[in-house]
This record gives C-alpha cells, structure tokens and sequence, in this order.
C-alpha cells in the first residue's frame, strides 16, 4: 500500500476515499446535488475490498438512514450520504437513532448548500445535529474533508453514537490537491446482541436513553476540542470562524495586515472553554460562519463583558453563501480598515448589459414536449404542482406553478383540489416518484382528490447525474435487480385512468391528457422517454440522421409559435426561425408549426 | 512561480471544467498545492460555468474580485461576465467567437473585447473556435486556450495530462490544438 500519495480530487471523492479507507461494510444514500458523486465513486474504487462493501442507491434518505442503522447494529461500519433537504427525509430515524446509538461506526454525510446553488432552501444541517444531540464536523477543505471522514469513524464507535460529517458546497465541489494515508481498516464482523433496553425505544427504555445521550455531552465537548484550533495573540480583536468561512478569514486578515486571536471551530458540540479563554482575551468579538449564527448564538450567550459582532448584529451578511470579499467588509466594519477591491464601472454594469443564460431544457429533452401538450390542453387556467428535478425548468412554458419539495406534486395537487374547482395537473419524475411521490398518490386515491398526475418517465434521476432507481431494474452498482414496476404499482393504488405515451407524439400525448382531462377521480398519464443526455451516454443515440431547417418568410411577423417550447436549438433572424446545430431532430417543432415552415429532411 | 490564481469561464458543454481538472492536475503533479471551485447552474449545457482555480494557494476555493492573474474566457461575453475577478495587472485571454444567447441582444464583441482591456493589462484575444476546427474538431476549443494560457505560466505537463485524459481518437486533434493554442500572440 502506498503511503502519503497526492491526488487533486473533488471533496466528494476525498470524503468517499476516507470512507473506503474506514473498512465500511454498507453504503447507502439518495442522490442530491452537492452529494451525489460520493457513491458512484466508491462503487468505482472498492476495488480494495476482498468483499465490497454494499452499496445502495435507497429509496429516499429515510430509507437509507435505517437501511445503515440496521447494518450498525450488527456491529459494522456503514456511511450514509445526501444533501440538506434529504435530511428532512432521514429526520424521523435520526432523533431517535441518537438516543439508540449505534455499534459500528455511522458516519451521516450531509452536504449543505450555503447559496442555493442546486436547492429549495439554504437550512443548516448543524441545527440538526444539535436537535439530534450528535456530534457534527465541519472541514474546510477537501483534505480536512478526508481527515475528518477517517476520524468520524473512529468518533462514532468511541461514543457509540451516529456522527454527522457536514461539508458545504465550496467544500464538497472544491476540487484540490489532497494527501490520502491509504491506511486501509479491516472490515469489522458483523454481530448483532440483542439488547431491548438499548435498541427497543417504548418509552421506558426512551427515558434512560434520553438520559445517556444528555450524559454524553460534555464528553463529546472536550473530545472535539482537539479538532478546534485557539491561536491568542495580543490583540483585543478576535475572531471566530468555522468552515470554509475560516480560509475567507484567513485570507481577508492577510490582506488586511491584522493579526487578531483566532478560534476556528472544525466541530460541534464546541467547547465553552476554549470560547471563554478568547472572550478573556478580547474586547471584541466577530464570528464568521456560513448559513445559520450556530456558533454566534453561542458565542454571545457566554460573552457579558465583550462585544459581539455577526449575523445578529448585521455584520456578516445573513444569507447566501460567504466570499472573501464579504468577509474584508465584516472586519471592516468592527475594525475599522478596510481593503475593497476597485470593480470599474465597466465591469460592474456588464453583470446588467451581458445577455443572461437562464438554465434552460435540454434540446431534444422530452419533457419540453410534455409541458407543450400540457398548456395546450389544460390551458392557463390550470394550477400546474411542481416537485423536484429538471422539470422545475417548466416554469418557463407556464406549466409549472409550485415547487416546495420531493413528492408534494401530489399531495398539495390533492390540497389544492379540495380548496378550488381549476383543473389541477400534478407534475412528477419518475425518480421522485418513487422517492416519496407513492405514498401521495395513495392519499389522493383514498381522499377522493381530482387531478391530472403527469409522470415524465425519463428512465433515471437527471438532474443530479443520471443515478438510477428501483424502476429502472439497475442499482448502484451497475447490476441488474427486479425493476419496480410503475404501472402494477399505480395501478394496484386504484387510478380510475392511467395512460402511456411517447411524448414526442404531441398527438397522442394530447388525446391522454385530453381523456385525463375530462375524466374523474385520479388520472396519472406516464410520459416516458429516456433522458436524452443519458440515452446519449449509453450509446443509445446517435448523431442526428435528420436535419431540421426552417423557412418561416411570410409568417414570421405573426406566428413564432416555436417560441414557446424554450428550445435551445431554435433562435430567430429578422425574418425566419433558425435551427443550430445542437438540433437532433426530435420533431416537435415541426409538429407544432401551423404554417408547415419546419421541415425535416 | 509562488503562487497563480485563474479563472477559467464559458458556456455549458465548451469544457471549461475539463480544462480546469487538466491545469490543476499539471500543477499538482508539477508539485503544487491546488484548490478550485466549479459554479455552473441547474442547466447541463448553455448555462454559464465558471471555475475559479488556484495554484499554490492554502486559501479558499474562491478568487476575490480583483485579483486573479489570469482570465480564460471560452466566449466572449463570459469572459466580460466574469472580468471583475480578474487583478488589474492580469491577462485575459478570451476567444472572439460567439456562443448567441437565446431570446436576448447580444452586444458587438469589438465592445467587449474594448471594456476587457481597459479593466486588465493585457488582453489576448482571437478566434479559438477557428483554431478548434484547424485542429480537426471544435471540441479541442478549451485546449487551444490552454495551449495559449501554457505561454504565460511555468506549468510543463499540461500537454502530458491532456494527453492522458482525452479518448485516444481525439488525441492527435488535442496536441494539434495545443500547439495552436501555444502559437497564439507570438510575434
């Protein structure tokens, strides 16, 4: 075995090395951006394993967080790995897996995404840890992010206790040179003891368990101390930082020339002594941290004799994600000296005068299609319930009215046909579908709902990479399985209607939505056609045999009805639409072009 | 070399990722410590990307404005979009050729390239498109700017790595269009 090799990888793939390394014997998880690389990459490397662990792509995080718990109590290691909102998912499990604990090591990757960058909401999954009583570590860097997996590890079994690793996004898609000690740890054998006190939560059992978590507190406080670094210097200023806003800190004082006393904080619950030894030293204080004010709240609540400055007080910017820039103003402010960079005019205006680039649907991507059929039939006055993936893009062509979370589609779809007589059309992947759709749909077939259900079957969970799921017959590992099998299954729930179509047929996906339309009850209209960037990597779809062109002339001035389908591949002259390149052919334009000026050949 | 911070910007699907994973791979096997950070949206293709890059530094992954030492701009108005990171003393090298932006106006590229260079020192700016297809394939178009970027930094496996991470068919079109690349601005 090599040791100390340098590798410039993704935070992902570090965290994925680290938890290889750890000798794990099952992996599971639900993909969501910035987390999905962590298990395709170590289904690809596990080649060290006499036996490779178990990996799964689960159904939802809940799944997976009680697929790993169970694999735990028999004494193995087990990691486990989404993003925030997933986590809301897994929230049920994880209270009470705290109070459970754990045998083998647990190790709860969850990635936050300060910014929004790819979701719904900006929450801090440190809040969960505290709510949950677990320990929570924060790397800074993708290195830290492999150190810290290792030691999660090694954490998790000393307090037998679920440990929560939490990188961010600059950290998990921060790509960097990282040291891997390839220190390989030998699969544990698994050995379940049947112990009901500990495992069996009624609530007499709770009661003790509650107590030991609590009991186990301070000791996880001085544990984690280690992972925090206290440098006091003379000066009065101090600052503390955690996360990735600790290399913003960092960089920012060097620019400025300061030299304050520093905490950085790597790990939670952090420990008040080390906070009081800088309160001791400082008159004031600034905390720079990302998303929630987690460590200011702290902060502020040991500090009586010192100002504290933050998010609280409005000087470190409250939402989105942090820069360095935003950080020389935040010492700016208490401090008093500043160093902003210049941005010329011209630079500054070219953000507003730059034409923008809106994220838009693949050309050729089915979906675009489906929304079209959609707006034709139900029309504007439909309400159309949204969920998550690639279809959020729908909002474009109106066909997209709400996006809360996974699987709402349905049942607000069931809200909103209790509340008010519009049509109501419920929009859903089929990734998504399975993830916590299902049960929606059992609702609004139980509770007398009227809607539209619309699955765009694209055969793979897109908009994170492509992963598959139960209804594609493949798991994570790239072998085949029983394939769920989507129309048994809705209907075995009791639609009163389920149509199949091929969304490139405008004409039959319409006559669907027609029928679906002016049915009763619950109707659910499958859409299917493989995702085209998927269908692309498989090989399944070559270069375009045809080509489109388009000689619009006279009824340019008065038509572009292609206008509508948001396509990339079409833009327009003075006088005639324009198919580029990019276009493969799908024909739906052609389709919908009333004048007969879109031609295939 | 002590340190270089760059930032490497286009449009979805014109590689500017794959041209960033190459200099920080050249830079980590040449001995540097290396972080970066790639931004694009929800979109796979025609959205703005942007990866910041940098070499030799313990810092964050993100560049602050003003102060990178190179711009690699694989369309012009993404290059501009993304100047205000770019340091006064930088260089920008930007190709001229056009990505159009659905449903919107898309400003002279003359005027660009003019609001580029009075923002940086120095602003190399030509048709890496035509040069992509000199090569023998337009998807060579990030390695015909590496190959230009490779002029202004001390890094000297960057073909090597290129060489070792494109499919075996497009390497012959790769090293051409590295060349290409390397030949720009010499006088």
């Amino acid at each position: 075995m090599q040791h100390g090799e340098r590798k410039y990888l993704l935070g992902n793939e570090a965290i994925a090395c680290g938890i290889l390394e750890a000798g794990v014997s099952l992996v599971s998880g639900y993909p969501g951006t910035p987390s999905s690389e962590i298990i395709p990459f170590i289904v690809q490397h596990d080649e060290r394993y006499e036996t490779p662990p178990h990996v799964e792509w689960s159904v939802n995080e809940k799944v997976a967080l009680e697929v790993a718990a169970g694999a735990s109590y028999c004494d193995v290691r087990t990691a486990v790995v989404m993003k925030q909102v997933g986590l809301n998912v897994a929230a049920d499990p994880l209270m009470t897996l705290g109070y459970t604990g754990i045998q083998g090591g647990l190790v709860l990757v969850v990635a936050d995404d300060p910014g929004c960058f790819s979701s719904q909401n900006e929450q801090d999954s440190r809040r969960y840890a505290q709510f949950a009583k677990i320990p929570c570590l924060d790397p800074s860097t993708p290195q830290e992010a492999y150190d810290f997996t290792k030691y999660a590890f090694a954490l998790s079994e000393l307090f037998e206790i679920p440990v929560m690793l939490r990188p961010t996004t600059r950290v998990a898609h921060a790509r960097a040179s990282v040291t891997l000690s390839r220190n390989q740890s030998d699969q544990r054998a698994p050995h379940f003891k049947k112990d009901p006190q500990r495992w069996v939560m009624v609530p007499m059992h709770a009661r003790q368990r509650h107590a030991e978590i609590n009991r186990i507190q301070p000791l996880l406080r001085a544990e984690l101390a280690s992972l925090t670094s206290l440098t006091l210097k003379r000066s009065r200023f101090g600052v503390v930082t955690a996360g990735v806003a600790a290399k913003y800190v960092e960089e920012a004082l060097k620019k400025l020339r300061l030299d304050p006393s520093v905490l950085r904080i790597a790990a939670y619950p952090a420990n008040n002594d080390q906070i009081a030894t800088l309160i001791s030293n400082s008159r004031q204080i600034l905390v720079v941290e990302e998303l929630e004010p987690v460590i200011e709240e702290q902060v502020t609540a040991l500090a009586s004799t010192v100002e504290v400055y933050g998010k609280l007080t409005g000087h470190v910017h409250r939402e989105g994600e942090l820069t360095v820039d935003m950080v020389l103003n935040s010492i700016g402010q208490v401090v008093g000296r500043f160093a902003t960079a210049h941005v010329p005019a011209v630079l500054t205006a070219a953000e507003h005068t730059l034409p923008p680039r809106p994220p838009v649907l693949c050309a050729r991507c089915p979906h675009r299609a489906t929304f079209y059929a959609l707006k034709k039939v139900f029309t504007k006055a439909a309400i159309y319930v949204g969920d998550i993936g690639c279809y959020t893009l729908g909002v474009s062509q109106g066909t997209i009215d709400t996006t809360l979370c996974m699987g709402a589609s349905i049942s607000m779809g069931s809200g909103f046909s209790a509340a008010c007589d519009n049509e109501i059309v419920s929009v859903i992947g089929d990734s998504t579908f399975v993830h916590t759709g299902v049960p929606g749909l059992i609702n609004a077939v139980y509770n007398g709902a009227r809607l539209t259900l619309v699955i765009m079957d694209n055969g793979t969970t897109a908009m994170t990479g492509h992963q598959p799921h139960p209804c594609t017959g493949v798991t994570a590992t790239g072998a085949c399985t029983v394939p769920t099998p989507m129309e048994d299954l809705i209907k075995a729930i009791g639609v009163q209607g389920l149509y199949v179509v091929d969304p490139y047929n405008l004409f039959e996906t319409e006559d669907a939505l027609t029928k679906a339309k002016n049915s009763n009850g619950v109707q659910v209209v499958i859409a299917r056609r493989p995702c085209i960037i998927s269908a692309k990597k498989a090989g399944r779809l070559t270069k375009a045999k045809k080509r489109v062109t388009a000689t619009c002339q006279n009824y340019f001035a008065s038509c572009k009805l292609c206008r509508t389908l948001f396509c990339p591949a079409i833009s327009y002259s003075e006088t005639s639409a324009l198919i580029a390149e990019d276009c493969v052919g799908c024909g739906v334009c052609e389709q919908i072009c009333e004048f007969d000026a879109i031609k295939t050949a | 070399m002590t340190k270089l911070d760059c930032i490497i910007v286009g449009v979805g699907g014109q590689g500017s990722i794959f041209a960033s994973r190459v200099l920080g791979e050249a830079a980590v096997r040449e001995g540097y410590d290396v972080i970066s950070a790639e931004t694009h949206g929800m979109a796979q293709r025609g959205g703005t990307v942007e990866v910041h890059v940098r070499i030799g530094s313990s810092f964050g992954p993100l560049i602050p404005l003003r102060s990178a030492d190179t711009l690699v701009g694989m369309e012009p108005a993404e290059g501009l979009r993304f100047a205000r990171y770019l340091s006064p003393k930088g260089t920008a090298i930007i190709n001229t050729n056009v990505v159009p932006a659905a449903s919107s106006d898309y400003p002279p590229v003359a005027k660009l390239v003019k609001a580029l260079e009075s923002a940086c020192e120095r602003v190399i700016a030509y048709d890496a498109t035509r040069l992509a297809l000199d090569a023998g394939h337009l998807q060579t178009l990030n390695v015909v700017l590496l190959g230009t970027l490779s002029r202004v930094l001390p890094l000297s496996t960057l073909e090597d790595v290129i060489a070792e991470h494109v499919p075996k068919k497009a390497l012959e079109a790769n090293i051409k269009a590295f060349k290409l690349g390397r030949q720009v601005g010499i006088a």
